[in-house]
């Protein structure tokens, strides 16, 4: 409906008397330079304020990830400083060597047998890793534990280190060459940045703790359905860090698999299932994995997802090498996903994750009595690192 | 041209001001949402969750250094005596 006021407001415009020269020249000049500044000066403007935002949100964030890597570099040297009587500059400077210690990826070029080289340089880097920390702190060469989980926190070191140099690059890039563009991209990934940078600075303190985070469900889920079974022996294998025992359940043979605890260390899994496979001959009917998954936003924290498949994050070496031996001897994969933020991945576990792993517990001795006979053997693999969980 | 004068003049950065005055409002009422909702929570409570391995006996405690699943820990069953196991360890916010 048509208001009245502005009706006549329209008419009494419509009637208005007809302007002089003079004044109608001094509208035209009055509205030339309306129409630069609005569509010539304010843009440029606000281009301008657009850019120092997108340049101070920028720059701040590189300034608060400087702040936490020599915060978290302190700790770490203060926790290095109580274990040993050496300098604490020349502490410090082996840190900062190790977090640019550079992992270069084999070349794909040729791809034969790229999953082995991946898995030899994996294995090599850690390794290295583990024995630059000896040679760090030799009074800790007898305490495993502490050595795997003082790895953890140099690579977490080592991933923010990454990560400010690589945003560092491209901001200096867009501020010599003023790219606006360059600098947009750079404002918009920040919020996922940011939740990465916090996860990763929140983990260092839980790491040197040596407290399980949620990324340890896996092992805790295998940890704790162990306490369902009967009949438990440990396998001894020679597969390195990686834990494998059998036992029953409900007249099932069931092969448990998870990392060696409580050191922070994702075990070899791919070569436990090959020994439970080539070493003990085994014939697994199902074999289920367990892991922790990045949830969608829209996803409850601890909500429980099932499917088919090898459950497990990485470059992928390990989940090839398994989806090879399923295939082999033609094993069915099931897999049971706990969904959790990479905040919680990474910190100490919550009580809502730690909750979420006994209903998985529950889940996983339902689907061994549904989807295998009494008599059948299967193989339940913890995926994920056991950090300060045992077995 | 009395309309277009009128446009410029009043019109337009009335309604420009306003639209500032709504958006900084929302802002600065979300950023105090958030700050009054962050400082509400107190702290961190880091719990461990311990278990007799015979009776079924459960037990809560603070988290100490050393602490890990499946540790045999000093403390024992009120009930039969036996040394409990520590069978989880989690985080949670607890407000004062």
């Amino acid at each position: 409906m048509v208001n009245g006021s502005v009706i006549l407001g329209m008419v009494q415009v419509l009637q208005a008397p007809p302007l002089n020269s003079q004044n109608a020249q001094q509208y035209l000049l009055y509205n030339i330079i309306l129409l630069i500044l609005w569509f010539g000066i304010f843009p440029w403007f606000y281009e301008m304020f657009q850019l120092w935002r997108y340049q101070s949100q920028v720059s701040g964030f590189l300034n608060r990830l400087r702040f936490f890597m020599n915060n978290n570099i302190s700790q770490v040297l203060d926790f290095i400083m109580s274990k040993v009587n050496e300098d604490k500059r020349l502490i410090e400077g082996r840190i900062r060597d190790l977090m640019e210690m550079v992992i270069i990826e084999p070349t794909s070029i040729e791809p034969e047998g790229l999953v082995r080289k991946y898995k030899m340089l994996i294995n090599s880097y850690n390794d290295r890793l583990e024995r630059d920390v000896i040679r760090l702190i030799p009074s800790l060469s007898s305490n495993r534990p502490v050595v795997q989980n003082f790895t953890n926190v140099i690579d977490v070191l080592r991933e923010l280190n990454f990560i400010y140099k690589v945003i560092d690059h491209y901001y200096r890039l867009a501020i010599k060459y003023k790219s606006y563009y360059l600098l947009i991209q750079l404002a918009a990934i920040l919020p996922l940045l940011k939740e990465e940078v916090d996860a990763l600075n929140g983990s260092v303190p839980v790491f040197l703790k040596g407290q399980p985070i949620g990324d340890s469900a896996g092992p805790l889920t295998v940890f704790r359905f162990k306490n369902l079974c009967s009949n438990l022996s440990v396998i001894n294998n020679s597969v390195k860090d990686t834990y494998l025992a059998s036992c029953m359940f409900k007249d099932r043979k069931v092969y448990l698999v998870k990392a060696e605890g409580p050191g922070g260390t994702v075990g070899h899994l791919d070569d436990a299932i090959k020994y439970i496979y080539e070493g003990i001959n085994a014939r697994p009917k199902l074999m289920i994995t367990i892991d922790a998954a990045l949830k969608l936003e829209g996803e409850e924290s601890g909500s429980i997802a099932e499917g088919l498949g090898v459950a497990m994050g990485g470059i992928g070496v390990e989940k090839f090498n398994i989806e090879s031996l399923a295939t082999k001897y033609g094993t069915p994969i099931y897999a049971i996903l706990i969904k959790m933020s990479m905040p919680e991945a990474l910190n100490a576990m919550t009580k809502t994750i730690d909750e979420a792993v006994n209903k998985v517990v529950e889940r996983l001795g339902k689907v061994v009595e549904a989807y295998t006979e009494p008599g059948d053997e299967v193989v339940i693999v913890g995926v994920g690192n056991t950090i300060g969980v045992a077995q | 041209m009395l309309i277009s004068i009128d446009l410029y003049t009043t019109l337009i950065p009335t309604v420009i001001t306003a639209l500032t005055a709504v958006v900084l409002f929302y802002t600065v009422s979300r950023e105090l949402r958030n700050t009054l909702a962050v400082s509400s929570v107190k702290r961190i409570s880091e719990y461990v969750t311990l278990r007799c391995p015979t009776c079924g006996y459960v037990k809560v405690r603070e988290f100490k250094v050393g602490d890990y699943v499946g540790k045999v820990d000093d403390e024992k069953c009120p009930r039969d005596g036996s040394n409990l196991v520590i069978m989880g360890i989690g985080k949670e916010q607890v407000s004062a």
